[in-house]
């Protein structure tokens, strides 16, 4: 260990490619956040439904939860490929961390959605609105500033997950890690320098949820 | 008849997933222990000291945002180097000890702190001394407290158990990928390592919801 030579400079020679590395995690990353939240008030409103719509809203989630979100990337992956399906690993990723975004989401969706009044909604409704004005207008912009920080460490969870697509061969920052350090067998080195990356990538998404969550909090009760 | 590589699913590949299963649950009572060993040890310092808490913080930070598989090859790479001679098993059960601890030490030290100082300074007025008080005062109580929180913990380390799948260690998501290349039926075989899963983490994560359901009741009587 003592007599390890480090050697940087092949390393940081390759550092524009793992930046574009980076930039596809964070596409997985956002991709796969706007997939998972609609999806997740979706399931947050089923929730609350009758048992027709309750059923099937909880055991996705329970599946979502009790599995690891690995198998649920083979499962899209192999399984889809094995009936016909051959999604794009890229494809995959966002979709299957979306889902698993959901389902992680759903229950926190569900006890925001309860906090909010229903006299909220009935005001609204009686002022004329739709229904859906009604939601979109008074009850989730109540709702956002409860839900507001869970879906942040959601968002920082699913772009930790993205490294995952690594084994289903998306040449996000953790493969383009993988391949790289086979050129030149630099293990260490690069994956130190990823780390220090994911963890600059995850500071700078908690820095900028937490200047948006200012925005978002301004005008609250 | 034309030959063909693989067979079909059949008893010996369910043998196979299910002693994957059984390393999958094996992993969990080892890594589980440890971690918990370890974490409340770290905890109750992040706790009682002020100095340990800053010093363990960039630690424990670095290892909740950076990807458990980014970790698992440094630490598998920094153990080559090093020459460790340790198999696949004790260098998955290192890491996966390490990244649960870095969640049960925060799990400890929240336990520590809901314990009521009152409390406490009570069954020292009684004369007790600072062992008897915290192995039957601080401990029980916030124990009880963070179960929960723990049981969730666990819950998380079964599916992070998958990633060392990436390593070579052949627990049950590994025997899954296996079984796939024998029988080429990838969606029948991830469907029942899927249910195996299931089975493992549904039981933990029920159990955790009803007695935290349960705490809230009590709490609210």
């Amino acid at each position: 260990m003592l007599d390890y030579q480090f050697h940087w400079r092949a390393v940081l020679a390759d550092l524009p490619e793992l930046l574009g590395g980076a930039v596809v995690t964070l596409q997985v990353t956002a991709l796969s956040v706007i997939v998972g939240v609609p999806l997740a008030v979706l399931l947050a409103a089923c929730l609350r439904g009758g048992a027709s719509a309750r059923r099937p809203a909880r055991a996705f989630i329970e599946v979502t939860r009790n599995t690891p979100c690995l198998f649920q990337l083979y499962l899209f992956y192999y399984g889809l490929g094995a009936l016909g399906l051959n999604l794009p690993s890229f494809t995959v990723a966002v979709v299957a961390i979306g889902l698993n975004n959901a389902g992680f989401l759903a229950d926190t969706y569900r006890s925001a959605l309860q906090a909010v009044p229903a006299q909220q909604t009935a005001a609204a409704r009686s002022l004329g609105m739709s229904f859906l004005n009604a939601f979109w207008h008074v009850v989730l912009p109540q709702m956002a500033r409860i839900a507001y920080l869970p879906t942040v460490n959601q968002v920082v969870w699913a772009m930790l997950n993205s490294s995952l697509g690594t084994l289903i061969g998306l040449r996000e920052l953790t493969g383009v890690t993988q391949f790289l350090q086979s050129r030149s067998f630099r293990t260490l080195e690069f994956f130190l320098l990823t780390a220090a990356l994911y963890y600059v990538l995850a500071k700078a998404l908690m820095l900028a949820a937490a200047l948006l969550g200012r925005r978002l909090a301004r005008g609250a009760p | 008849m034309s030959f063909s590589p693989y067979h079909e699913f059949n008893w010996t590949d369910c043998w196979f997933l299910l002693q994957g299963a059984g390393r999958t649950i094996l992993l969990m009572l080892v890594a589980g222990t440890l971690a918990t060993v370890l974490g409340v040890a770290v905890g109750w310092l992040r706790f009682a000291s002020r100095a340990a808490r800053i010093l363990t913080a960039p630690a424990i930070d670095v290892l909740r945002s950076v990807p458990l598989l980014v970790l698992l090859i440094l630490v598998s790479s920094v153990f080559g180097i090093a020459g460790f001679d340790i198999d696949v098993f004790g260098t998955a059960v290192a890491i996966l000890t390490l990244y649960a601890a870095a969640f049960a030490a925060e799990v400890a030290r929240a336990g520590f702190a809901s314990v009521d100082r009152r409390t406490r300074r009570a069954a020292r007025s009684l004369g007790m001394t600072a062992g008897q008080e915290a192995r039957h005062v601080l401990l029980p109580l916030a124990a009880r407290t963070v179960f929960p929180a723990w049981v969730s913990l666990m819950l998380a380390l079964v599916k992070d158990s998958a990633l060392v799948s990436a390593i070579g260690y052949v627990e049950l998501l590994k025997a899954s990928q296996v079984a796939v290349t024998q029988t080429n039926q990838p969606f029948l075989v991830f469907a029942l390592s899927g249910l195996l899963y299931f089975a493992i983490c549904y039981p933990c994560s029920v159990l955790s919801r009803n007695l935290e359901a349960r705490m809230k009741h009590d709490l609210a009587a």
